[in-house]
């Protein structure tokens, strides 16, 4: 592991958290959208199943593959049992992720934030 | 979620929310003569279940178990009818009696009353449960 491997793996969770918010907010600005069906954003289960990215066409032995940088999330449509009207948010549970999200964001940067504190101990020593 | 107690606290909010809605059909419906074909509006009832869950405890691996809540079933009532005598109705049966609904109003009111001040205690048990994380986050800093 190299030298900011910790940072990064809370980066990535951090990111993680930032993205959902806004699938979150997404979910709530379209509460009164009909048909609108909630989204959700997958981290840790889309990690398992890893996709190939396609490969580009080669007129050239000498082309080479472009790098895509491996997908860390995947947006979802849930499909909840069917409400009354066409509508399938369910504003309570979507504000509760939203705040739940909101704590781990805080949670996580807070970690990043000490981490970071460390280092700089470490550089600086006492 | 990430964090167990508000998901409790929302397994709540969800289930009362529901009853509300049951709560408010009734009302609305209260001189519904015709659900259908032939009968009225028949009076929803809502059940609750309680859902089990368990959880390990991160700091002493100890296994909690938590009980959410969450709608089980809407049961139609098995109250009998209103009988009105008004031969002008065109739902009279040939008597001259229309059938409404079995929605009592003071019922439904008590039941309202009840599923908000249950909604209002989950949603002061999830802010403060919020406000607990919130100010756990306080002790690591410096």
């Amino acid at each position: 592991m190299d030298m900011f491997g910790k940072l990064n793996i809370i980066n990535d969770f951090l990111d993680y958290r930032y993205q959902r918010a806004k699938v979150i907010s997404s979910n709530i600005a379209n509460a009164d959208t009909p048909g609108y069906k909630p989204r959700e954003l997958l981290f840790e289960k889309y990690l398992k199943e890893e996709i190939p990215p396609l490969p580009l066409k080669k007129t050239d032995p000498r082309h080479i593959d472009p790098y895509y940088p491996p997908p860390k999330f995947k947006e979802i449509v849930v499909e909840n049992p069917p409400g009354y009207d066409k509508n399938k948010v369910n504003l309570d549970e979507e504000l509760a992720k939203l705040t739940d999200n909101n704590l781990a964001y805080q949670v996580l940067s807070q970690m990043l934030m000490k981490n970071i504190e460390e280092m700089k101990t470490s550089i600086k020593g006492r | 979620m990430v964090f167990k107690s508000l998901e409790i606290s929302l397994s709540a909010l969800i289930a009362e929310r529901e009853r509300m809605n049951i709560i408010s059909s009734n009302l609305a419906n209260i001189n519904s003569t015709k659900e259908g074909k032939h009968n009225p509006y028949i009076r929803r009832r809502v059940t609750f279940k309680t859902v089990l869950e368990n959880v390990v405890d991160e700091l002493s691996g100890d296994k909690i178990e938590v009980a959410k809540v969450k709608v089980d079933r809407i049961i139609k009532d098995a109250v009998p009818y209103r009988l009105v005598y008004d031969p002008t109705h065109p739902d009279a049966d040939k008597n001259g009696y229309v059938k409404y609904p079995n929605v009592n109003p003071v019922r439904e009111i008590v039941d309202m009353i009840d599923a908000m001040r249950v909604y209002q205690a989950n949603l002061t048990a999830f802010n403060n449960n919020k406000a607990m994380i919130q100010k756990a986050l306080e002790i690591g800093k410096a």
